[in-house]
């Protein structure tokens, strides 16, 4: 009985070749050489015989799939603009929870500092309306620093890639962090205290103006706002209480934009993103909240850099900030004359690529040291002495840990000292953030 | 005064050391994070038919509208179906056009296509 050899089970198609052992090794090579050129076969065919008509017929397949794509990118586009109503509608919002300890007797406490929400609505697609309403200390009262109000309220008229207009109340293009303040989008529990009395956020002004792009790099924002109220100028917090809520004068208007260059647009860089940012304001403080005006002779120009670096798992950012007050002397109140401050920060994401799967798929988390310098005594008008608790500098040092892109938890500690020789308090902070 | 700009000189120093330091480590790691039109043109990851011109915009309304607001994710940090979630429900925040939009969805689609980024 002729019996196959297990190590003989192959194929049925080529077993009588392989099961006939005498003369097996021929036949074999010439099945396989059979079985390779019917594999080849048709992939050569493929490559030269195919008519030209089909080759072009796939050819325009391929263009007509690529439209498509662009057609529904386009239809996306018309849609993010609203169908139906709900559609015109655009919600959002952030806010912020914070826990401050500070060494001695500064006072420990927890603060539902920020709630906020974002309204807005399109009513054609050129025609958007913007909002921000804020909610401070969560209680307001004549006795609290709790604080509601209106932070941004304006219309865009999307005219062209050069030139748009915004018309009502928006946040002053100076710095980083009055328009860019959501917790996500900056280190640290606390605001920068750079941004609380040198550019003080968030500033509010309102009036109308003009933005868009000079080519693909540059970016520009100018416009004619209200000015501030310089009677609420002082030592230490400079310019900061001189903002206006609640229907501002319009006595002595400002004038305020900035420009934003962008160099790797085009160019990759070292594989990063850079935006170098100018900005300046100037205009009259004879100002005051329910369009009254205190009375005072003066005026206030700020210039100020800026910019931000990310590079790989590292981002870098920096404001500059000079401001010079005409009739410091008039204003009194141990104005300043002159007004500097700046500040540099640097971080670095820490979080392992490995840990990001699951529920921390999208987590990240980095550290970052910032250094501020900042003096509302920078210069003082003839004759009026120089407080010198105006002169500051801060170290923070902290981490942010992003449960999502949008949700953050931080810490940080706080090393301050002035030019007063008093020990500052070291401040310990906690907090939650988020934006949606 | 003079105390103030030579602290600010040394934080600049100190800083531009870190910058250097993280952009050699950066091409060290070869991690180029924003792909720019041309390297994926050079990779071949553009749609056929689809227009370059079109996805240099669009890399440009990424990298000069995105970031006015929040930090720049990058490309590849989520899918062209997530994308395409997340730019419809941003374009009316950051009052893009519908042109801006459209460009801005070509590009973060191709940029995000696995296998793209160079």
């Amino acid at each position: 009985m002729n019996t196959i050899p297990k190590t003989d089970r192959f194929h049925p198609f080529v077993l009588p070749f392989l099961s006939r052992r005498k003369c097996g090794l021929l036949p074999a090579a010439a099945v396989l050489a059979f079985l390779v050129l019917c594999v080849a076969w048709p992939a050569r065919g493929q490559d030269n015989t195919l008519d030209p008509r089909d080759r072009k017929i796939q050819e325009l397949e391929k263009t007509v799939g690529a439209l498509a794509e662009r057609v529904d990118a386009m239809d996306e586009s018309k849609a993010s603009y609203g169908g139906s109503w709900i559609d015109k509608f655009t919600l959002g919002g952030y806010g912020e929870m914070h826990a401050n300890f500070g060494e001695g007797r500064a006072a420990d406490q927890f603060d539902i500092h920020r709630l906020v929400a974002y309204v807005g609505y399109t009513f054609s697609d050129w025609i958007r309306f913007h909002s921000e309403i804020e909610l401070e200390h969560a209680f307001v009262s004549s006795e609290s620093d709790g604080e509601l109000s209106i932070e941004q309220a304006y219309l865009d008229f999307l005219l062209s890639d050069p030139v748009n207009v915004r018309f009502g109340r928006i946040l002053v293009p100076i710095g980083i962090i009055n328009r860019k303040h959501e917790p996500p989008t900056f280190y640290g529990v606390e605001r920068p205290s750079f941004d609380r009395v040198i550019v003080p956020t968030t500033w509010p002004a309102d009036g109308i103006g003009v933005f868009g792009g000079i080519g693909p790099s540059l970016k520009y924002e100018l416009y004619v706002v209200n000015g501030l109220d310089g009677s609420e100028f002082n030592a230490t917090n400079g310019i900061r209480d001189g903002r206006l809520n609640e229907r501002p004068s319009l006595h002595e208007p400002a004038v305020t934009g900035r420009l934003d260059f962008f160099p790797f647009v085009r160019w990759p860089g070292p594989g990063g993103f850079l935006r170098l940012g100018a900005s300046a304001y100037y205009g009259g403080v004879d100002n005051g909240n329910q369009g009254k005006n205190p009375g005072i002779d003066g005026e206030l120009r700020i210039l100020s850099g800026d910019f931000e670096y990310a590079l790989s798992k590292f981002d870098f950012r920096g404001v500059i900030a000079h401001e010079r007050i005409h009739g410091a002397k008039e204003i009194g109140n141990g104005t300043a004359s002159e007004i500097f401050g700046w500040y540099l920060e640097g971080g670095g994401h820490v979080f392992p690529d490995a840990w990001k799967k699951g529920k921390l798929a999208k987590s990240d988390a980095a550290v970052f040291v910032r250094y501020e310098d900042f003096d509302t005594q920078f210069r003082m008008p003839d004759g009026v002495a120089k407080n010198p608790a105006g002169d500051r500098r801060e170290w923070t040092l902290g981490a942010n840990f992003f449960l999502t892109p949008t949700l953050v938890a931080k810490g940080d500690v706080q090393f301050r000292d002035d030019a007063s020789g008093k020990d500052l308090p070291t401040l310990i902070n906690f907090g939650v953030g988020w934006q949606f | 005064m003079r105390r103030s700009l030579l602290r600010m000189v040394i934080g600049i120093a100190l800083l531009s050391a870190a910058g250097a330091t993280a952009g050699l480590s950066g091409c060290a790691a070869g991690k180029a994070s924003i792909p720019t039109a041309e390297e994926l043109l050079a990779a071949g990851a553009l749609s056929k038919g689809a227009d370059p011109a079109a996805l240099r915009r669009g890399r440009a309304v990424f990298v000069t509208e995105c970031a006015a607001c929040h930090r720049l994710f990058l490309p590849a940090e989520y899918s062209p179906e997530q994308w395409r979630g997340i730019v419809k429900r941003m374009a009316g925040r950051a009052s893009l056009a519908e042109d801006q939009v459209a460009d801005l969805l070509l590009y973060l689609s191709t940029a995000s296509r696995p296998g793209t980024s160079p």
